[in-house]
């Protein structure tokens, strides 16, 4: 097993990769991830794997130097992206041990790279969904941990899905309809106003926006085709909104949803809800993801109660030195928390 | 609709085990005699605890709680019974919307906590969920840390050719080299049952580690789940050599424990065989999976048991919560009571 840092001209080979394997997601797109280091102040580090002369399977990297502390992240903080990690290809007809075999080799030689060659003293890494297996992490000195969706299965239709809700909950489905509340799609203009609404919603919750706009502008122009954007007005005027990604069968509900700043009765969210069902159905979907609701203690019942999603899984790795242990929980405790409450009144409206 | 808890009875050993077997979580385990036999052999105090709402059952938890000086640990399974997963078992979960499951589960755990918290003052628990319980997050949000547990669960359907094939040449070769060589595969009971218990005090006490399950533990086990148990030895020259001990539940067969590495080295291993020939029973006595408890976790052991049979991996889940003295004398005991208690016996063997 060799290791091959890609290059520009290997962006086809690496999207290929992408595209066959169960574990691709349009995170791992080579353009995604050029956009991400542009915007997260990281070098990535897009390695291939290869074994007598056919790749195997790649893990995009992302480093950064904070002082002492030398990190790698896959996928990096601030560029709204749920997992990355390795992706293999050819592993269709493969049986269970060499798989094993394949992924365990895989692993040793990242790691290696890893320790040797950026010399990382904290490493994160969020594993795709499809990618269910996390033990080389854990046996190589990871703590793993855990993350949750909501899936709702779309293939029985809108109709099913309607009918799967509480009878106040389809009430009031149809009393925003007649109170002219209506869900529609929208582009760039539109994203940007979610955005701000977001932006606006934290800043009442004193926390943080750390995606900045121009990131995801540059992500909606690469990307238009994958992205769906809906936003929800009352009189005319936009209370709430949420951008979308689709990709191979699946709508994943991505940014978005903020609480409208004004209480509208009833809820532009629960309308936009039903109304993004609806596309999904129409359009064919399989399934449609609310990424990370289910895993937040806080927000889960609200999503659970809604289209009678199923539970999923995925798993995250890290690996801390004794110093940047000390670090990262200086950060999380004490400058994060400052951060986010000082930045509303440092710099005005849009903090980024 | 309040949730309420209640600690069962000898009396409703009955309803207990309805609930087990008419969930999803439901393990042999949890049966209502398995625990009792447990609680028997654990040195700890068992609370079955029955959750009820508008007194319809809604999940059981049993639960063992063990003192140790000023330590009072909750358990659910507790150590030395080799129970791989315990934890709570919901009624109806499959038949009921995501958002009633995690009412449920979410109100009955809440319930718990507090009986574990104020009525078992416990400072250490550590639970291991059922395998069908995918959803650790109840335990997260109160404070526990998890971690996972692995299985490899084989797929009888294929057929027994079939799954000859996945072995490679040198698995074939040993279990035909094996028989050539007058090693036999028989369906033990209960003297075959305790054979292999004191095989594997044998093998353990080699590797200077302690076995601290009871011989009388098993033996109860063995005259309760005579049924479910399938006891399987290997002989050669009419001794036994090595051997299982597995168990049938709900059309799955579990490899639960044994496979000791005989004491006399042989050539070829028995165990290739000993687990082909469980493998060969479970198939035709109509099972559809074959589960190796627990391996696939083991960074060492895994790549014996993927090579056979082509296995898919399953994760489950074990959370666990201590308070700050509990968490200190936990890493005492298995980084200097633990290794020095074997290596001392050992030496006095």
């Amino acid at each position: 097993m060799e290791l091959r840092i890609a290059q520009n001209a290997d962006a086809k080979e690496w999207d290929r990769i992408i595209a066959e394997s169960p574990h691709g997601t349009l995170f791992h797109h080579w353009d995604w991830l050029k956009i991400t280091e542009k915007h997260t102040r990281t070098k990535l580090f897009p390695l291939i794997g290869i074994k007598d002369g056919v790749s195997i399977g790649i893990i995009p990297l992302f480093f950064q130097k904070n002082g002492p502390v030398r990190m790698v992240f896959s996928p990096p903080p601030h560029a709204a992206i749920f997992y990355l990690g390795p992706v293999f290809v050819g592993i269709a007809g493969l049986t269970q041990e060499k798989w094993e075999i394949l992924y365990m080799d895989f692993h040793g030689s990242v790691e290696n790279f890893i320790k040797n060659d950026l010399n990382a003293n904290y490493i994160h890494i969020a594993l795709s969904p499809s990618l269910q297996d996390p033990r080389p992490f854990t046996w190589s000195g990871y703590t793993v941990g855990s993350s949750y969706d909501y899936v709702t299965d779309l293939r029985n239709g809108a109709d099913h899905l309607f009918q799967s809700l509480d009878k106040k909950q389809r009430q009031d489905l149809n009393r925003a309809k007649k109170r002219g509340i209506s869900t529609e799609m929208g582009g760039q203009k539109e994203i940007n106003l979610i955005l701000d609404l977001m932006t606006n919603r934290y800043e009442e919750q004193t926390k943080a926006v750390t995606v900045s706009p121009g990131y995801i502008t540059d992500v909606y122009d690469k990307f238009k085709d994958n992205i769906a954007v809906f936003v929800t007005r009352n009189e005319g005027e936009i209370v709430t909104g949420l951008i979308d990604l689709q990709y191979r069968d699946t709508l994943y509900s991505w940014i978005g949803n903020p609480k409208p700043r004004r209480p509208v009765s009833p809820s532009p969210n629960d309308l936009m809800a039903w109304e993004i069902i609806r596309y999904g159905c129409e359009r064919e979907y399989k399934s449609l993801v609310t990424m990370g609701a289910a895993g937040n203690e806080r927000l889960h019942t609200y999503y659970a109660s809604k289209f009678d999603p199923g539970l999923s899984i995925r798993y995250h790795a890290k690996k801390t030195s004794f110093i940047s242990g000390i670090f990262e929980k200086g950060y999380t405790t004490i400058l994060k928390p400052f951060f986010g409450k000082t930045m509303p009144y440092l710099c005005g409206k849009r903090m980024m | 609709m309040t949730i309420e808890l209640r600690i069962a009875s000898s009396e409703d050993k009955k309803e207990w085990d309805r609930i087990i077997s008419e969930s999803p979580h439901g393990t042999l385990f949890h049966h209502w005699d398995w625990l009792k036999i447990t609680e028997k052999h654990t040195r700890t105090t068992l609370f079955p605890l029955i959750g009820l709402k508008d007194s319809t059952a809604i999940g059981v938890f049993p639960l063992f709680l063990q003192k140790k000086g000023i330590v009072r640990m909750v358990f659910s399974p507790p150590a030395h019974a080799s129970i791989l997963s315990l934890g709570p078992v919901l009624a109806g979960y499959d038949t009921i919307k995501q958002e009633k499951r995690e009412m449920n589960y979410i109100g009955f755990q809440n319930l718990v906590e507090d009986f574990i918290s104020h009525e078992l003052q416990a400072q250490y628990i550590s639970i291991s969920l059922p395998p069908a319980l995918q959803d650790p997050r109840p335990f997260s949000w109160s404070g526990y840390t998890f971690e996972l547990q692995y299985d490899y669960i084989v797929d009888l359907s294929i057929g027994l050719e079939s799954l000859f094939q996945t072995l490679d040449k040198n698995g074939r070769q040993n279990i035909r080299r094996a028989k050539k060589r007058g090693i036999s595969i028989e369906v033990g009971g209960k003297n075959e049952c305790e054979k292999i218990f004191d095989l594997m005090v044998d093998r353990y006490t080699e590797q200077g580690k302690n076995v601290s399950e009871s011989r009388q533990y098993y033996s109860e086990i063995y005259d309760c789940f005579r049924d479910y148990l399938k006891i399987f030895v290997a002989k050669s020259e009419g001794e036994i050599i090595s051997g299982c001990i597995d168990f049938h539940y709900r059309g799955t067969h579990f490899s639960w424990i044994g496979n000791p590495k005989p004491k006399k080295p042989i050539s070829p291993s028995p165990n290739d065989l000993l687990i082909w020939e469980s493998v060969r029973y479970a198939h035709d006595h109509g099972c559809r999976y074959y589960v190796t408890m627990n391996a696939a976790g083991d960074k060492r052991l895994h790549s014996y048991y993927v090579s056979k049979f082509n296995p898919k991996l399953k994760a489950h889940f074990s959370v666990k919560k201590n308070s700050w003295l509990a968490g200190l004398l936990e890493t005492g005991y298995s980084n200097v009571v633990k290794p020095f208690r074997g290596r001392f016996r050992k030496m006095f063997q």
